[in-house]
This record gives structure tokens, sequence and C-alpha cells, in this order.
């Protein structure tokens, strides 16, 4: 110290012997920042300046001054016109590059240090510097090379070690982030920084054990800063084990719960069972009825009117469009309707209990509901409203002067219900294997269209020749429609329809149907 | 009494299978509140979540003898964004077989949603719809809360009301928890579980699996470290 304030006192009068001497200027300016009086050697550094205003190392030395009295502005001001007159200074640019870092001015900065890295000598400070700013303007692939590079030239830099690893980490290259933070570690062994770090990339790859250590370690070299301790609380959080000097409280007043041994609760009986079975599928009802038809009181009359207004469409088109005779029954419209009504109900219903699996059927979240219970109550409702439509239609056809009451009642009704089933047992179906493959809705839905018109909806088996009717009667839903329509008509008994069938595809179906539910419920997830 | 026989469960990942019980056979008996611990990711949720009956075992039976457990407390995915909060009040109240204007007065007077009350839940904040699911789960009275990971829910007012409701409840039920915070676990389990490697192990005393845990947790560390990706 007391050489270098010696040597500035011989620098100034040497500067002082020779006013008009821009090198002797700039040596005294030096020296006298050396010594630490930056007023005097910002003083020379601006009289250099002025004697030889293109030399870029005086006003590099102008600007260094500059900025170490605090003058950021103008010692930017003064390197960029340095950098002006001397493109090529390494250093200058690696000076200008820092300047411009401190301004927030990422992109200029990022410009001249990586000038500086591509001259003959990158330091490893500029590296740093360059990754530091190549972060800020989110180019951490960039910036992780450029952290290499310094990490590279000095090795033995822990600070660079770990920038790199906070970058590599940011990249979610985690284990490659772990290497040079035990590169870091090997270098020095007791350094909080990089415990803390370390902690947190085991933490980031899953080993919370290795992080809890790693975090103790940490908070015990460091001595418990904020840092440190929040490190430890979060992994602590993620371990959920005490945070070792937690309240101390806690452990005093514990409320202790005594074990107060209670009478496990009486199993439910059968109909109690039943009685809360029904109480979930009628809640279950009258919620989707209220949620489906909106909020008006005309709601679910409109989701009654919805069918009517299609089927009457449809029966007037085909009514219009074909003037024969009605195969059945006296009245073309009324024959389309009979088979229309049941064909909708099985297509309605066995596509509504499909929605009863999807997955994002939030009651099925509440431990009461059970998946049967949504569809259960999917099909009760659906039939309610497929009767009605039925009930209206078949009232305004009575009222217009045809038939509106079946001439077999019991028998229509015994019809409906089996057509019902049967699309509760393929609904059922459905559901689990669209759990499995979703794409089936879309099969599914071809096959329905498929049986739109295999179903006897608009013609009547009576006309078709044998070969033909034999291979439709194999359509339960064909059944089906003709039963109702042996039911509706009277004297109306055609040979084909077989009832025993039917009732076997009902009872296969519906077996089917929750035996596969029962088997599949624990891999279709409900997804929360 | 809460029987798990036999229990496993796992889950397909893109690393391959994840096992989150394997072969896992308690008793939880009835007056014994449980404290699940586990370090993060090792299946306590999913515990929970079986625990509910929301997901079903991959293998073993899990039965809930007459039971009548809760879904987990202050879960707000089961209300239906398009029915008030009112409306999914009476659809609950009309599951469990309750009172549906009793249950209507407590919740509404415990939720504090003012006018909002009958308005869709859809247009709620995500305090609104906390405070309601908290108001609904505490209305009915199960035999069995099932919490994970109380998320603290509004001001210190609402939290303390919070917790004297619960505390009523408690009189009559039994709580199996998954929290981070010990001092709530303290304060309402006496019983613990450590679940490790796809095995649920119980204690009698709460401390002690807090112990057990924390020893697991700090020893031998290796026997739990992940390979590195």
């Amino acid at each position: 110290m007391i050489d270098a304030a010696a040597l500035a006192r011989e620098a100034v009068a040497t500067a002082r012997a020779h006013p008009h001497d821009a090198p002797v200027a700039i040596h005294a300016a030096m020296a006298l920042f050396h010594v630490g009086d930056i007023p005097q050697s910002l003083h020379y550094a601006r009289m250099a300046t002025s004697l030889d205003p293109a030399s870029s190392s005086a006003l590099r030395v102008l600007s260094g001054i500059l900025n170490a009295a605090g003058e950021r502005s103008e010692a930017i001001a003064v390197a960029l016109e340095a950098v002006r007159i001397a493109p090529a200074g390494a250093e200058l640019r690696l000076h200008l590059g820092g300047l411009l870092a401190a301004e927030s001015r990422w992109k200029e900065a990022a410009e001249h240090l990586s000038t500086h890295a591509v001259s003959a000598a990158p330091t490893a400070h500029g590296w740093h510097l360059l990754s530091a700013v190549l972060r800020q303007l989110g180019r951490t692939e960039r910036a992780t090379a450029a952290a290499r590079e310094a990490v590279r030239t000095d090795p033995e830099m822990i600070e660079y070690r770990l920038h790199l690893a906070s970058l590599l980490s940011c990249r979610a290259l985690h284990s490659l982030a772990l290497h040079e933070v035990r590169l870091a570690q090997a270098l020095d062994h007791e350094n909080p920084t990089v415990w803390t770090m370390l902690s947190s990339l085991h933490a980031a790859l899953g080993d919370l054990p290795q992080a809890l250590l790693a975090a103790e370690k940490a908070a015990a070299l460091a001595g418990d800063t904020p840092a440190a301790l929040a490190q430890l609380a979060y992994v602590a959080g993620l371990c959920r084990v005490p945070m070792p000097d937690g309240n101390p409280k806690v452990w005093l007043d514990v409320p202790v719960r005594a074990t107060k041994p209670r009478p496990a609760p009486r199993r439910p009986t059968f109909t109690e069972d039943l009685a809360t079975r029904w109480q979930v599928i009628f809640a279950i009802m009258l919620r989707d009825i209220r949620t489906r038809f909106g909020h008006t009181r005309l709601g679910y009359f409109w989701a009654i009117m919805e069918p009517i207004t299609h089927l009457m469409t449809l029966g007037v088109i085909f009514y219009v469009l074909n003037h024969g005779t009605a195969p059945v029954g006296d009245n073309l419209f009324l024959f389309y309707i009979t088979g229309l009504v049941p064909f909708l109900m099985f297509s309605h219903v066995s596509h509504d209990i499909m929605s009863a699996g999807e997955a994002n059927n939030a009651m099925l979240h509440l431990p009461i509901v059970k998946r049967t219970d949504v569809m259960i109550a999917h099909a009760l409702r659906q039939f309610g409203t497929e009767a009605w439509v039925g009930i209206v239609i078949f009232s305004v056809a009575g009222l217009l002067g045809e038939r509106g009451v079946p001439a077999d009642p019991l028998k229509a009704m015994l019809a409906i219900i089996c057509i019902w089933l049967l699309a509760v047992g393929v609904g059922a179906v459905n559901l689990v294997i669209i759990a499995m493959f979703p794409s089936y809705d879309i099969v599914f839905g071809a096959v329905l269209r498929l049986l739109y018109v295999a179903s006897g909806i608009y013609y009547s088996p009576i006309a078709m020749p044998d070969w033909a009717r034999d291979a439709l009667s194999y359509n339960p839903i064909l059944q089906g429609t003709e039963f109702f329509r042996i039911g509706f008509f009277p004297q109306y008994d055609p040979h084909w329809v077989d009832v025993s069938y039917l009732l076997t595809w009902i009872g296969a179906s519906i077996g089917i149907g929750f035996a596969l539910e029962r088997a599949m419920r624990h891999r279709m997830v409900v997804y929360s | 009494m809460i029987v798990l026989d036999r229990v496993s469960k796992s889950y397909r990942t893109l690393e391959g299978h994840k096992r989150v019980l394997c072969d896992v056979s308690v008793v939880i008996p009835p007056g014994c509140s449980l404290g699940v611990l586990g370090a993060n990711g090792a299946g306590k949720s999913t515990l929970i979540r079986l625990l509910a009956g929301t997901e079903h075992p991959d293998a073993g039976r899990i039965t809930r003898s007459a039971a009548n457990v809760s879904f987990p407390l202050g879960f707000s995915d089961t209300l239906h964004p398009k029915l008030s909060g009112r409306e999914n009040v009476v659809f609950l109240a009309r599951i469990y077989g309750l009172s549906e204007l009793e249950t209507i007065g407590f919740v509404e007077s415990f939720a504090e949603l003012g006018t909002y009350f009958r308005m869709p839940v859809g247009t709620y904040s995500s305090g609104m719809r906390a405070r309601l699911a908290f108001g609904i789960s505490l209305a009915i009275q199960f035999d069995v809360y099932l919490i994970d990971e109380v998320t603290s829910v509004g001001d210190e007012r609402f939290r303390t009301k919070c917790l004297d409701a619960f505390r009523q409840r408690m009189d009559r039920a039994d709580v199996i928890m998954v929290t981070h915070d010990f001092e709530t676990m303290r304060a309402y389990c006496n019983i613990g579980a450590v679940l490790r490697d796809g095995a649920l192990t119980l204690f009698d005393d709460l401390e002690a699996a807090i112990e057990d845990h924390a020893r697991a947790m700090r020893q031998n560390p290796a026997m739990y470290a992940m390979e590195p990706i």
C-alpha cells in the first residue's frame, strides 16, 4: 500500500512535469485509482482523453473510473466511444458488456460480450457474464453453452459451476446439473450454497432423503439463513417430516386424543340398502332433469317436445312420399309411428346409459354414488321421457280420430318394457366398451343408423322375401317393434316374432353388461 | 371399521408401472383417527381415493363395514356448475337422506355466500366454491371423514369456524388425514401409518409413526434413491 501511494505520488509528479503527455496522464490516473483517490484519478483521466481524444486506452480508463465514481451512464457513453475507435478491443468489449448488463440493457450487452467471447483470448468472467445476459434474454440453451465455456476456462471457480448447474436445471437437465454441483462440491465441501443447490436438485430428481440431508447440511453450514431455512422447509414439506427446530410449543400442548372405542355401526339390512340406492337414484334423476333441461319451467316440456317434433316430421315426410296402403292397420302414418316410438326408446336409452360412464361424471366422486346408480337413474329418466312422448303422440292420433289406444294395452306396454330393458343391457355393455376403447362411440353410432333401417320402422317384414325376413328376424329391435305392433294393432300376429328370443337377448345383454361393469370397475378411472 | 384386505394398486406411467400399494392388509378400528405419513408421491392421496371408493384397487378388497365414509373434505369437484349452491346442497341432502331444509339452513349460514347461494356454482370464485364444499362436508355426519391436505380456506375467522364445526362432528366420527401440518395431525389423530415403498405400516402411537417416518427419510438414503434420469 505504501508502495502504491509512493508510486501514485511519483506518477502525479511526472504528470505535472509533462502536462501534454497523454500516456503519463493515464498512468497517473490509474495509480491514483489504485490508491482509491477517485476524484483525482477522474481529473487525470479526463485530462488524458482531452489530450488524446482518439486514444481508446485513455477512454477505457476514464470509463472504468467513471463507473467506480457511480457515473454509469457517462461511463457507458465513454466506453461506447472507445469501442467505436477500437472495435477489436476484447477487454474493452467485456468492460462495456458488464456496464450495459448492470444497466439491464441485455441486448446490447449480449452483442458486446459475444464479440469478447469470439476474440482471441476470452476470459472465464466474460463467458460467465455473457451466459448471465443470455439467460436474461431467455436464450437458456446458448446461455448454457456460454456457462460451460466459463467453467472450461476456469474450472476452479465454484460460482461458474453453480451458474451452469442452475441453467441446466432450468432446462430440466437435473442429472447433468447434479454432476456439475458435485464437481463444485469437490472444490469446497463446506459451501452452504452448494449444499442448498444439491438439495433442490435431489428434490427435483425425486430423491427426497438425499434432498433432506443436503438441506439440513446447508442450514447447519449457513447458520440458519432465510434461504437455507426456506429450502429446508420446502424439502421437509415434500418429505412430510416435521421441521427439526420448528415451533417448540407444538410439542408441549398436544391435545391427546384418547382412543374412544365405539361400537361398530350395524350393517344395514337389505331393505335399508335398497332404500339408500333408491334415494341416490332418485336424487340423480331429479338433478339430471334440472341440469339437462335448464331452469325454465318449460324445460322438461321441451325435452318431450323435441322427440315429438322429430317423430312428426319423419312420419309426415314418409306419409307424403309414400301413398301406398299401410302394411298393417289402416293408416300409414300410424304404422310409422308404431315403429319409431319403440326404436327411439332403444336408441335414446342405450345412448344415455353410455353417458353414465363418462370419465368426468363428477357425481362418481361421492363414495355413496355407484356407477350403476347413475346408469339406472339415466335409464329410468329416459324411460319416463320416452313414455311421455308415446302417450302424447298417440293421444294426438286418438284426438284426430285414428287409433290412439293399443288394442292390447298390456302387451304393448310389455313390448315397450322389453325394448327398454334391451336398451339398458346394450347400454351397459357399451359403457364398458367405451371406457376401454373411446372411439367405440362412432362405431355404435354407425350400428344405430344401420339398425334404423333394419328394424322394420318404414316397412313391414310382411312384404319381404323369406330369406330377407329370416335375416332381419335376428335383429332383436325388429322383434321388439313388431312385438309392440302386435299389442297395438288388432289381429296382427306375425309368425316371425319370437318373444323368447327377445327375452334371451335382454337377459344376456343385461347380465353381460352389469357383470362387465363390475369386473372392469377398477379400470374405469374417475379422473379428478 | 375399515378393512384393507390384500389391496394392491399401481399406475401405468411413462417409466412403467408405479406401485402405490402392494399387498396391503390393515384394519382401521372405529374410534381410531389415523394420520397417514409418507414422502411426496408415496401414494397418500391415492390411498384416500381408494378409501373414499372413487378409485378401485387392482387386487384385493376394501371393506367399509357399515361405516359411512365421507368424500375428501372440502372437495368441490362434485359441485355441478350449472346448479346453484342451494340446488347442489339439496342434491347431497337427498342422496344422504337428510332433511333438505335443515341442511340448506346449515350450509347457507355456514358458507356465507349471501345472494350467491342461489346463483349457479359456475359463477363462484374458487374461495366461494371451497366454502360451499366445506359447508356441505360438515353438514353431513359421516362416520369417517377423509381429509387430503386441508388447504387453508378463507380468513382466520372462517378457519376457526370450520375447526369448531369439525370438532363437533369429531365427537361421533373418526378421521383419516393426510396433511403436511403436523400440528393439525397431532390435534386430530391418535394413531399413525407410514406409507413407504407400497407398504402401509400402522403405529399405535402417532408420534411413533412420525418418528419412524422421519428416521427412514434421514437414514440410509441410498435405499430409496431413484436412478438419475
